[in-house]
């Protein structure tokens, strides 16, 4: 590891001032993707710029639908309440990043700046219509997440310019979503795959009420919904996002369109997660085949939509089952 | 003699805990010395070249670059751990064998200065066709790798035992199966490291290994230097799962650079150096079949194992032979036909590992069950019918001495709900489980034994002197358990010197499970001797007969008049004043034949006495993705008497996930000669939180020798919980496993292939 010049500013203008005056320098925040990168060798800058102190970054704001700052934490999220009740697909990533020690430092904006397309909180945040704040020397802009990333580990930021956060807008009633990890170990992993899954379903008086007996029973997801089908739960919006299938997190787009509009039944779910395999282009690597990389999107978005609507029809439930299915 | 021991077999704290999990335990890494350098090797990017130059010079003129060698500093001696077997330069000059072989080394005041010098190093290549695969290595097409081993056929041990063909054609029903399974990394804690220091002639080594004198004698011919100037020092040890039994090319790197410098050297591997090129764990290829009678009796069973062994010997013929000895401590074989092959590949070094074989032990144990199903019998029943008790001899003719393996079968099977379980098992929920057994101790020739020595200091202290050697299982608080037992002394007052080879007599070392049953035996025999002293003192001294007298609390006292006492450091202090200082010295060779070969004489007494275990393993197959869970897991071993049965547990713990998880996480990965999952990240070694629950059973036969009754403690579980695993997949599926590990690919294809069976 070479040596290098560490700077720490105190407010975002300053970091930008420091970087657009310095050659071959790189911002470090939870340092989690960073330093290994250097002991890696990977990437060998002579500056580091450390956002650590810019204490404006690190809010989490609940007013208005939902705005994390780009230095919060996983761990903080995690802890975060309102977000794991309204934008629980966030906490299922969080908390299955790394370990507990790497969860304290890393930070979700280096999370998605890192842009691997194995990023916990990208596709949550896809899936939420986040939209990344960035402040430059020439001001402030806004970017669909879902433009953001430009391949992997390249994104929209240019040199002079910072991630401050991501906005989300608020979610409707009756909505659930879920982001399934799928790994070899419990922790300490990077995803073979990861789907994440928002849906937004329209429930009559009466279904409500059925809905909310339900909240009681220890039933099976796939039983609940068994139970329901007659029911004419409908779907009004959803969003699917996956991540190690392409060079970036994307979304299943087709997959969402022939979901939105119809009746929920496992076979629904089913016939959109064969569409979402459609809409990948998974390679084979060390973590996975792309054989099996598609077989699992299939499985895995009809799981995540299950655990969502799970999620609206038992929203009080703490511990959910561990196999919904 | 149970109701009188005072510390043996209590549930005491290791001698060594308080140093690790407070950080104050210094390993070899953390050493420094005055002027000492840092080392860094050049590897080849190769799988097979000639090598037709090297040239250092460059390197030598990088500012602060002390010394810089390659093969052609080295003495041209080759390297085995048999004399039919030296094939491994360490440094070689005449070609390179694998990805990642030691080519040259430079030692500097920093790294990054031995890591610019290593730039500069110019080696001229002649790529060779390379192979990767053992089955294509045998062809004649195939390169040779090494010119004397034909048809890269390193090894092949041939067991001939009855008339197998007559036993088979009689079976009542003949099964064989073939199975893989991928090979793995020790990944120790402690990336392999070594200091050497060279001055006055003598040169001074530290590192991780599993037996120091060994290692000594090795370096010795290495260097062409006596024997008595290649000290091997004491220092913590990072784990070794039998991965640092043999010298390293790292030993001979640093020693060089010393020799060269006149300064000390350190050299520490990265974690994927530590993957690549130190030692590997074999792949296999076996084909077991097996004839049974109607009652689940073995009559008969032939093998064939293609074992890959990378690019040296190695341990070669041990490493052979293991897998199916462990096999047959186990079970009674009447008639057996063993080959097992090892070949060599244009791969890493694959060495000895805690548990070798234990996919080959699966495949015989999930045949088993598959056999047992077809019969209508229950696998517990058949094992119990097979297994070995005590008195009998193996199909190799090695005397069982103590045998507590029925016990584990049973107990395990009982606290499991076994039989129940596997008859009536739910969709893709699965039991399944594993025997074996375990020799303490194998035929070393003279380095078998082990001696002690013991001194008593001059306010009653113990100095224990031993070569006995901890990889992290905890020998060093069970030497230290032993003495305090022998001499009533607390363990807090036993000083232990050990692992040194110029303070230290001869001892096996930490392999071949010895530690226990040997080199503690030694240590109880030493300590006896200067009890006998002490005693005869405080006889004399107390008015009271020798047979009266007990050791205990630091005193000495009559155990009909317990006001008849005397501290043991007046004891001490009596006899210094006589001019005879208390010391006891005493040793131990196990009875084993000396004339057993693994290669020409595979028949006799293979080890001092055997250890047996019981695992069973609950799992849980997600059949959408491939997943396999493990609730539940129950581990059952006969150590003998277990000195420290907290320790023991720690071991079976630590071996169910070192051994029973792996089945489902852990296998090297490769694409031609490069390993692609040298890192941890990529690796997967189980965490805590992929443990199941576990339940460890400590079942006792106390061994007639075994030091206070004891074996080896906790090496069944890191052979059988492999099987127990692999049984309760077939359990669940009705099929073998094709391939280990089982992971979630591996599996669903099979599942996808079992359901296109029934179709």
């Amino acid at each position: 590891m070479r040596s290098f010049e560490y700077y720490k500013p105190n407010s975002i203008e300053e970091a930008i001032k420091i970087m657009s005056g310095l050659d071959n320098a790189k911002f470090i925040a939870g340092g989690t993707d960073v330093m290994v990168q250097l002991r890696q060798k990977k990437i060998s800058p002579q500056h580091l710029i450390s956002l650590r102190n810019i204490s404006e970054l690190r809010n989490i704001d609940t007013k208005d639908g939902l705005k994390i700052g780009s230095l919060v934490t996983h761990d903080d999220i995690d802890k975060n309440e309102y977000i794991k009740k309204y934008y629980s697909a966030l906490t299922d990533a969080t908390s299955r990043l790394g370990s507990k020690q790497i969860r304290n430092v890393a930070t979700i904006g280096g999370n998605i700046c890192n842009a691997a397309p194995s990023a916990d909180t990208a596709c949550p945040l896809l899936i939420f219509d986040a939209k990344a704040v960035i402040i430059g020397t020439k001001g402030e802009r806004e970017v669909d997440l879902n433009e953001f990333f430009l391949g992997p580990g390249k994104t929209v930021l240019e040199k002079d310019e910072i991630l401050k956060e991501f906005s989300m807008p608020r979610l409707k009633e009756n909505t659930g979503s879920a982001y399934i990890k799928h790994t070899r170990r419990e922790a300490m992993d990077l995803p073979i795959l990861g789907v994440a899954t928002r849906i937004t379903i329209s429930l009559d008086k009466d279904s409500q009420i059925r809905c909310r007996d339900l909240l009681c029973t220890i039933d099976s997801i796939s039983n609940i919904l068994m139970q329901l089908k007659d029911e004419g739960l409908k779907c009004e919006e959803a969003r699917i996002a996956m991540g190690v299938v392409a060079p970036k997190p994307i979304r299943a787009k087709k997959a969402e369109e022939a979901l939105a509009g119809k009746i929920i039944s496992i076979e629904l779910f089913e016939e959109v997660g064969e569409i979402a395999a459609s809409e990948a282009q998974p390679r084979d690597s060390i973590r996975g085949e792309a054989w099996y990389r598609k077989e699992m999107i299939k499985v895995l978005v009809k799981r995540a939509l299950m655990k969502s609507i799970d999620r609206i029809v038992r929203p009080d439930e703490e511990i959910y089952p561990e196999r919904l299915w | 003699m149970d109701e009188n021991l005072k510390i043996v077999g209590k549930r005491v704290i290791r001698s060594d805990s308080y140093a690790k999990v407070t950080g104050g335990a210094l390993y070899t890494a953390d050493l420094k010395l005055p002027g000492m350098l840092y080392a860094k090797v050049l590897r080849s990017p190769y799988p097979h070249a000639k090598i037709l130059n090297i040239d250092v010079s460059k390197a030598l003129k990088v500012p602060g670059v002390k010394a810089a060698i390659s093969g052609f500093d080295a003495y041209g001696v080759k390297w085995g751990v048999f004399r039919y077997t030296q094939d491994h330069a360490m440094l070689p000059t005449d070609k390179v064998r694998y990805i990642g072989e030691d080519v040259a080394a430079v030692a500097a005041v920093d790294e990054e200065s031995a890591i610019e010098a290593l730039s500069l190093i110019k080696v001229e290549y002649e790529p060779l066709e390379a192979v990767f695969d053992p089955v294509e290595a045998m062809k004649d097409t195939a390169p040779q790798i090494h010119e004397q081993y034909k048809n890269n056929i390193n090894i092949h041990i041939h067991i001939e035992v009855g008339d197998v063909d007559k036993a088979m054609a009689k079976a009542y029903i003949v099964r064989e199966d073939t199975f893989k399974a991928k090979g793995e990394a020790y990944a120790m804690m402690e990336p392999y490291a070594v200091v050497a220091s060279y001055a006055n002639g003598y040169l001074d080594l530290w590192m991780p290994n599993a037996g120091p004198h060994v290692r000594a004698k090795a370096l010795s011919n290495l260097l062409k230097l006596p024997l008595n100037r290649v000290r091997v020092r004491h220092i913590n040890s990072g784990g070794a799962f039998g991965g640092r039994s043999e010298v390293a090319p790292g030993d001979l790197v640093a020693s060089l650079l010393s020799i060269k410098s006149g300064r000390p050297v350190k050299l520490v591997l990265t974690r994927e150096e530590n993957a690549m090129c130190s030692r590997q764990v074999h792949d296999i290829i076996a084909t077991v079949k097996t004839g049974m009678k109607k009652d689940g009796t073995i009559v008969a069973k032939e093998y064939k194992t293609i074992y890959d062994g990378g690019a040296y010997s190695s341990t070669g013929p041990i490493a052979t032979s293991i897998p199916y000895y462990v096999y047959e401590e186990c079970y009674r074989l009447p008639n057996v036909r063993y080959d097992g092959y090892r070949v060599f590949t244009n791969k890493g070094i694959r060495g000895m590992y805690g548990c070798h074989g234990r996919a080959f032990l699966a495949g015989n144990e999930a045949q088993m069950d598959l056999m047992a199903k077809e019969l209508g019998l229950d696998p517990v029943e058949v094992r119990l019918k097979n297994g070995l008790t005590a008195g009998e001899l193996t199909a190799t003719k090695s005397k069982i001495i103590s045998c507590g393996l029925k016990d584990t079968i049973i107990q395990a099977a009982e606290k499991s709900d076994f039989k129940k379980k596997w008859k009536k098992h739910t969709r893709n929920k699965g039991i399944g489980m594993g025997c074996v057994a375990i020799m303490c101790g194998f035929p070393m020739g003279f380095r078998s034994g082990s001696s002690c020595y013991v001194k008593i200091n001059d306010d009653g202290q113990v100095t224990l002197i031993t070569g006995m050697v901890d990889n992290g299982q905890g020998n060093e608080s069970l030497a230290v358990q032993v003495a305090s037992e022998v001499l009533g002394i607390p363990m807090d007052d036993i000083n232990l010197v050990n692992a040194d080879t110029e303070v230290t007599n001869l001892d096996p070392g930490s392999y071949s499970q010895a530690a226990a049953y040997v080199g503690a035996n030694a240590v109880k025999a030493a300590c006896e001797d200067a009890r006998k002293k002490i005693i005869a003192i405080a006889s004399k001294k107390l008015g009271v007969p020798e047979e009266e007298i007990d050791l205990k609390d630091r005193v000495a006292y009559s155990v009909k008049t317990p006001d008849k006492r005397m501290p043991i450091s007046w004891i001490t202090r009596e006899a210094f004043f006589k001019g005879e200082p208390i010391v006891g010295t005493g040793s131990f060779f196990p009875d084993i034949d000396l004339e057993r070969e693994w290669v020409s004489k595979p028949e006799g007494q293979m080890a001092g006495t055997y250890s047996f275990g019981t695992s069973v393993a609950e799992i849980e197959i997600d059949e959408e993705t491939g997943k396999i869970k493990v609730p539940k897991f129950i581990a059952a071993h006969d150590c003998g008497r277990p000195i420290n049965p907290m320790a023991v547990e720690g071991q079976m713990e630590g071996s169910v996930g070192q051994a029973g998880i792996a089945t489902i996480f852990e296998g090297n990965m490769w694409y031609k000669g490069f390993l692609l999952n040298p890192d941890l990240l990529e690796y997967k070694v189980p965490l805590a939180c992929d443990m199941p629950d576990i339940e460890t059973i400590i079942v006792s036969s106390n061994d007639p020798k075994g030091p206070f009754g004891a074996k080896e403690g906790g090496l069944t579980i890191r052979m059988n919980a492999y099987s127990a695993i692999a049984c309760a997949f077939t359990n669940a599926t009705g099929m073998l496993f094709e391939e280990l590990p089982l992971t979630p690919d591996n599996v669903l294809k099979l599942l996808e292939k079992n359901k296109g069976g029934k179709r």
